[in-house]
């Protein structure tokens, strides 16, 4: 409405007015780096101001699949066959087909059009704070209609995750609701496959996440400022978050964390929890769960306290109804397993 | 210990002579009054406290002293129905928008600042630069030249450019 409006003559420019200070916050607010990036065409006052963003949202177009070669999923199923080591000592996963598949990136076809990495679009940002990357799409290809969430912290390595999983996901049909005999799904649970079916999920997030982690490392380092960093994707599958310590430890971190082999963090031991219930249903969001799965991931030798939920990880892990379904999963039986570094 | 300031009226006075009585707890909204009420707090004993606002017109000011009653109204502020009013509130035109911003920074409250500079943001969006220079009546002060070096520069900002990254 105010862009047919021609430029008078002795029209105020109103930013005149306006104290450096207000126009950055102007341009915190704004975040999308694309429309940072048209300020800076604007006058050399936006420019200047528009790169002291503090605040800043990058949203990526696509995902390159350069990773995607033969050595990093032979990599990555050679890793299933050795890593996992289920205290409840009946249940081996051996290698999975499927999970080369699901692995490998959804192939994307490039137009013929320049492409630009995070980080070469960050580079003249020297002030940024809070950095936040949407990746066009969850890694994990996953059936319709289920559902698979994760949430990992990192520091120089992983530090805990968090995944809600379920095999279905919909919402509550009081006509069509049959009764389930749920003593009798679950013990049927260890043996049935399903309990092998919540390892393929862990470890495919793991690895997701320890990848997203490999590939912000270059950002970590060239930009001191960073004190809260989110990395998550379009389909909220996964979110790998690092708070102010935590950025600081990976800058201090030897770069030798890192396996170069599989271009991803390497994964400590872990403990983990799983809860599991053969159908989650959520009165207050009318949400039904079958086959919901819950973990709590840590690594061996931090405070196993901390794995239990105990200091909040758990119950702030996921929002709205699925932070719902995690603080009732929590009071189920629990699963305890251990997996080895990978 | 408790702040004087709840306790009080204060009496906020424009440039143009328009005097607002404001409840103690809503002038607690901007910092500036929080300040010069408590520098003030031995020489008044009436209970009234009186701020003269240079700069800011009555027109202004009283947008300011309706978005402070609101906010500072707790049975009110919540959530949605906030947002929804905050909306509406700031749904001004860009003249009024700037003389608020200047009046949210001038008394310091933050909650407006934030609001108003989050407007400006949503006009900026999705804008190119010359829709951004025409909006706001700002001069061009680069070359031609100039201008396309930092358009190649950050050439991703503009349309048929992708952000990719390795996975």
């Amino acid at each position: 409405m105010y862009v047919d409006q021609p430029l008078e003559e002795d029209a105020i420019d109103h930013f005149d007015r306006l104290p450096d200070p207000i126009l950055v916050s102007i341009f915190n607010g704004l975040q999308d780096v694309k429309a940072l990036g048209r300020c800076c065409a604007v006058s050399k006052r936006f420019r200047s101001a528009a790169l002291q963003a503090e605040s800043v949202l990058v949203r990526v177009d696509c995902v390159i699949s350069a990773a995607a070669s033969s050595s990093s999923s032979a990599a990555s199923r050679g890793v299933l066959g050795s890593l996992v080591k289920l205290l409840l000592g009946t249940i081996f996963v051996r290698p999975i087909q499927a999970l080369h598949q699901i692995l490998l990136p959804k192939k994307v076809v490039l137009a013929d059009v320049s492409h630009h990495s995070p980080g070469e679009v960050l580079k003249n940002f020297r002030e940024i704070r809070a950095l936040k990357i949407v990746l066009p799409g969850g890694e994990l290809g996953i059936d319709d209609g289920a559902l698979l969430k994760w949430r990992a912290e990192f520091g120089s390595s992983l530090e805990g995750c968090a995944i809600l999983g379920a095999t279905s996901s919909r919402r509550f049909d009081a006509n069509s609701e049959a009764v389930v005999d749920d003593d009798d799904e679950e013990r049927r649970f260890c043996t049935n496959g399903g309990l092998k079916l919540r390892v393929v999920w862990t470890i495919t997030s793991l690895i997701a996440a320890s990848t997203r982690h490999f590939l912000l490392r270059q950002i970590v380092a060239d930009h001191p400022t960073l004190r809260d960093l989110e990395l998550t994707d379009a389909d909220e599958q996964g979110t790998l978050a690092m708070g102010r310590e935590q950025l600081e430890e990976l800058r201090r971190a030897p770069a030798e964390a890192a396996s170069a082999t599989a271009n991803r963090t390497q994964v400590p031991a872990l403990s983990m929890r799983l809860w599991y219930a053969p159908r989650l249903t959520l009165p207050s969001s009318g949400l039904v769960l079958e086959g919901a799965t819950l973990v709590a991931i840590r690594p061996i030798g931090e405070n196993v306290r901390r794995v239990d939920g105990g200091d909040g990880f758990l119950e702030g892990a996921f929002e709205g109804e699925f932070g719902e379904a995690a603080r009732v999963m929590v009071k189920r039986k629990t699963y305890l397993l251990e997996m080895n570094p990978f | 210990m408790a702040s004087p300031s709840h306790t009080r009226t204060v009496t906020l006075k424009s440039c143009d002579d328009v005097e607002f009585v404001l409840d103690g707890s809503v002038a607690t909204l901007s910092q500036t009054l929080v300040s010069a009420m408590a520098e003030d707090s031995s020489s008044s004993d009436d209970g009234t406290f009186t701020w003269c606002v240079s700069n800011i017109t009555g027109e202004v000011l009283a947008k300011v002293v309706e978005f402070c009653n609101k906010h500072a109204d707790i049975s009110s502020s919540r959530g949605e129905d906030l947002k929804e009013w905050d909306k509406a509130f700031i749904s001004v035109e860009l003249d009024l928008l700037y003389d608020l911003i200047l009046a949210a920074d001038n008394l310091n409250i933050e909650s407006l600042l934030d609001l108003t500079a989050q407007r400006v943001a949503d006009e900026i969006k999705g804008k190119m630069p010359h829709e951004i220079r025409m909006l706001f009546n700002i001069e061009k002060d680069f070359t031609d030249e100039e201008e396309r070096e930092i358009r190649r520069e950050h050439a991703w900002a503009y349309g048929g450019e992708s952000l990719k990254s390795f996975l």
